[in-house]
């Protein structure tokens, strides 16, 4: 808002939870795309588990009783040896979602020496570290590298939006 | 507290009866000179304001209206019309 430009975001609340600390159950991250839920056992014993996100943009960091009911569900639909196990903990973040669930890194366009690095959503720590060498490389040469030049944000405007396959499609208002 | 929302015809409900329905962005651009930039700049382009802001709401679980609200994004709560500036 300060330098009058606008990103085609939704900030979008995203909420994930533990389970009370359990013996070894798990030794892999298991997901369903028909549960739509994932779980994975964390070194301290709990399920780890979420990633719901309330359709509206805002930045409360908020949980609701809502995903609380709905997870209980499908994680006991998933797994039944989980049936009666207590959440432990619920929290939510900030998820910043682009139109196609990609990020958005670009540079010197349309101020020059304003470079921006967003639109992560819920997947931006794994490509910290590829995103963060790249993002030098342009800021120090001034020249975009071959791998952030489908990421600029003019690729909407030229409708060359990015095939996230991996991603699930149905969180972004967009959508 | 979960987000709750006054539909025009049904009254207060549950925000989860709601698909959210975009910030308000005014009407629809004319087709007659519509860039692709112009068009993006409508379609996908939001302030991301952290206060107050006007948006659509459909209701989806209910009587299908399609309605403006004002909702403090910072609160997640529906406000009232704010005094103008």
């Amino acid at each position: 808002m300060m330098l009058g430009i606008k990103l085609p975001i939704s900030v979008l609340t995203i909420q994930a939870m533990v389970t009370q600390p359990l013996k070894p159950i798990l030794n892999h991250v298991i997901s369903s795309g028909a549960y739509h839920a994932y779980a994975n056992q964390t070194l301290k014993g709990e399920i780890a588990t979420g990633a719901h996100m309330d359709p509206w943009p805002n930045y409360t960091t908020l949980t609701t009783a809502y995903y609380i009911k709905h997870q209980a569900e499908a994680l006991s639909e998933m797994l039944p040896c989980l049936r009666g196990v207590k959440f432990m903990r619920h929290w939510a973040g900030l998820a910043d979602m682009t139109p196609d669930m990609a990020p958005i890194l670009d540079g010197n366009d349309p101020i020059e020496g304003y470079y921006m690095d967003c639109g992560w959503g819920y997947f931006g720590f794994k490509s910290c570290a590829a995103t963060g060498k790249y993002m030098a490389e342009f800021m120090a040469t001034g020249i975009c590298p071959d791998m952030l030049k489908p990421f600029g944000l003019r690729r909407y405007e030229q409708h060359r939006l990015m095939g996230e396959t991996a991603a699930l499609m149905s969180y972004s208002p967009d959508n | 507290m979960a987000l709750t929302l006054t539909c025009p015809i049904c009254g207060k409900r549950n925000g989860y009866e709601f698909r959210f329905g975009g910030e308000e962005k005014g009407p629809r651009p004319d087709e007659g000179g519509l860039t692709p930039a112009r068009w993006f700049d409508y379609v996908h382009l939001n302030e991301c304001k952290a206060g107050v802001q006007k948006e659509w709401w459909f209701h989806r679980d209910g009587c299908g209206a399609w309605f403006t609200v004002y909702r403090d994004t910072t609160t997640n709560l529906e406000v009232e019309k704010p005094e103008a500036p």
